[in-house]
């Protein structure tokens, strides 16, 4: 019961959140109180089933470990004396969901489950931000192009479990591309975005068949 | 202090019970595939509600599942 009224009082906050975002900052922010539904709507429709015990364990390990990261990239932010405007502070809403999500993976599911989920969900939210930015134009459409190649790679690396090493190097590639404006929000932002799931893929290489 | 060990032999008691897979057994407790495979590896320690669930899909005792031993 305490348990359900925790839960309750953080939905509360969460939507809260959003709404006063929404409408002071982004309306792209009410995403994040739709966001309290969609588990609950997704296990209701039988989509998705409860965690079990050994992955609620992980749940609760992946988020201590996300609040980790999530408070070493605050951290580093600081120390950068990144200047953030009032539009970038999504990242510090985005970041802990995406470092959460992507470590729960990589504890909980096998190997292929985990290059499906997080890698097409990496492409599918780089492909939304560059339709974000450019709209539907020849831009929008060059720019993807990096996206769909790392689709390739995700898809190919499912099969092809050395193919996941791929990601640490594709990390090393595109990391000095935005180092050099890393006091930059929007550099910083994006940085933080891509490399987190592509070293979680990348680590899937190491983690044993069942 | 000594270490204790949790050691099962859900395996053993799976082929007896008709060769049960780990799939069925998972779909018959509730839990994860990847759940079953790590308790019969020793990894995860079940729940006393999860591992009565266990036995009572093999038809046998929580007792002849699980057995506590000294570890190293």
């Amino acid at each position: 019961m305490r348990n359900h009224m925790l839960i309750l009082l953080f939905n509360i906050c969460v939507i809260a959140s959003a709404m006063f975002l929404a409408l002071t900052v982004h309306s792209l922010f009410a995403v994040i109180g739709l966001g309290v539904f969609l588990f609950p709507l997704l296990r209701m429709a039988n989509i998705l089933r409860d965690l079990d015990e050994r992955e609620r364990a992980l749940d609760g390990l992946s988020a201590k470990i996300a609040l980790g990261f999530s408070m070493t990239i605050a951290l580093l932010a600081v120390a950068l004396k990144i200047d953030f405007q009032s539009r970038d502070v999504f990242v510090f809403f985005l970041f802990p969901l995406i470092a959460k999500a992507s470590i729960f993976f990589a504890l909980a599911k096998p190997r292929e489950t985990v290059m499906k989920y997080v890698g097409r969900t990496l492409v599918c939210l780089y492909l939304f931000f560059v339709i974000l930015s450019h709209g539907v134009s020849l831009t929008t459409l060059i720019e993807s192009l990096p996206g769909l190649g790392i689709l390739a790679l995700v898809e190919l690396s499912i099969k092809w479990r050395w193919l996941s090493t791929a990601f640490f190097v594709l990390a090393v590639l595109i990391s000095p591309m935005f180092l050099e404006n890393v006091d930059k929000p929007g550099a910083f932002i994006t940085f933080v975005i891509l490399i987190t799931p592509m070293l979680v893929m990348g680590s899937t290489f190491f983690k044993k068949e069942e | 202090m000594r270490v204790m060990i949790l050691k099962n032999r859900i395996k053993e008691f799976r082929v007896k019970a008709g060769n049960i897979t780990q799939e069925k057994l998972a779909r018959e407790t509730g839990v994860s595939r990847q759940t079953i495979v790590y308790i019969e590896k020793g990894k995860f320690n079940p729940s006393v509600k999860l591992a009565m669930k266990i036995a009572r899909v093999l038809n046998c005792k929580v007792e002849d599942l699980f057995t506590l031993e000294a570890g190293d």
